[in-house]
């Protein structure tokens, strides 16, 4: 890994660096919260490593806590991580080829989608979402680890104002991207359409009907 | 709680998860022989990507996140317009949202 820093701009290694410290900083409020909703540590921490997909964790905890039964709790995480086959469809070359291919699958994750298809080249392309993912499956269950064992901190880091960095970092991310009109209307579209069906649907779904955006294409290359 | 029930719900939602992750890059991979599925994919995966940025500015599970973490945002936003490095504008929206919620705003 330190290769990879080295030979790639230290910008990105920043940044890179930077998630990873913000999704370990939620991995202690998880691992806190877990632990204080009646969890043994091995629960949230085998879902860390093995599930690797925050959003779909917290549900499947918080359905169980709340007596729901574990595998009704598993579909409902499935729901949320629906979006992984659609993130799925926009990487190639970033998976890499042979049994490395099967590593870089389970390293599909938001953040390291967003780094993944972000980079100027596919070559730096690839690199950053090895190096997001592979920071991400150590930081992950290393902050769910230190949640569980310190206890309540949740408080703390929604002072400290850690729940925007997620939005933020993504915003910065994909601005410079919509560098085309029709690509401000779809994506704008599918923002409406994701933020508007939000109250209303499971999480998750909200975020796969966002992708009926692109049918604007077809209207605006047409008018 | 049941230990065997938890375990038998962490192998769905693990092997679950994983087969979705699978699923995608073979499914592109069939899809080749379409012209324009890169470039299609690539502008699906921005339109995703921004939504989940917008809805996840907004809500948390299903409902309004408050005030602090949108202004934090709107602050990103106008932040990452102005092409300023990221590093900032995290630091810059995480002190909004924190400034905010020391003033007492939600």
């Amino acid at each position: 890994m330190k290769k990879l820093i080295r030979s790639n701009s230290s910008q990105l290694g920043f940044q890179i660096l930077f998630v990873c410290l913000a999704d370990a900083l939620v991995g202690v409020s998880y691992g806190a919260l877990a632990i204080s909703l009646g969890f043994d540590l091995w629960v949230p921490l085998s879902l860390s490593i093995l599930v690797l997909a925050g959003a779909s964790e917290f549900l499947f905890i918080g359905i169980v806590a709340s007596g729901g039964g574990a595998v009704t709790a598993a579909i409902a995480g499935l729901l949320v991580n629906s979006r992984l086959l659609a993130f799925g469809l926009s990487l190639n070359t970033q998976l890499g080829k042979g049994w490395r291919r099967f590593l870089g699958c389970h390293l599909m994750n938001d953040e390291s989608v967003v780094f993944g298809i972000s980079q100027p080249s596919s070559e730096l392309n690839k690199k950053a979402y090895w190096l997001s993912g592979l920071g991400i499956l150590v930081a992950w269950p290393l902050g769910v680890y230190f949640g569980a064992v310190l206890g309540e901190i949740i408080e703390s880091t929604h002072a400290l104002g850690l729940d925007v960095m997620f939005p933020a970092i993504l915003i910065a991310l994909v601005l410079p991207k919509l560098n085309s009109s029709t690509m401000r209307v779809t994506a704008s579209t599918g923002a409406v359409l994701c933020v508007a069906s939000t109250p209303f649907l499971p999480a998750g779904l909200p975020a796969l009907l966002s992708l009926m955006g692109i049918f604007m294409k077809r209207v605006t290359s047409n008018g | 709680m049941d230990n065997q029930n938890i375990l038998l719900g962490i192998l769905v939602l693990a092997l679950g998860s994983y087969s979705l992750r699978l699923a995608g890059p073979y499914l592109r991979q069939q899809l080749t022989r379409f012209p324009n599925i890169e470039v299609l994919s690539n502008e699906l995966g921005q339109i995703l990507l921004f939504s989940l940025a917008i809805a996840t500015a907004l809500f948390e599970a299903n409902e309004f996140a408050g005030f602090a973490r949108l202004m934090g945002f709107i602050v990103a936003a106008i932040l990452a317009y102005k092409r300023v490095p990221l590093l900032i504008v995290i630091l810059l929206a995480a002190s909004t949202t924190a400034l905010l919620r020391l003033l007492g705003v939600s």
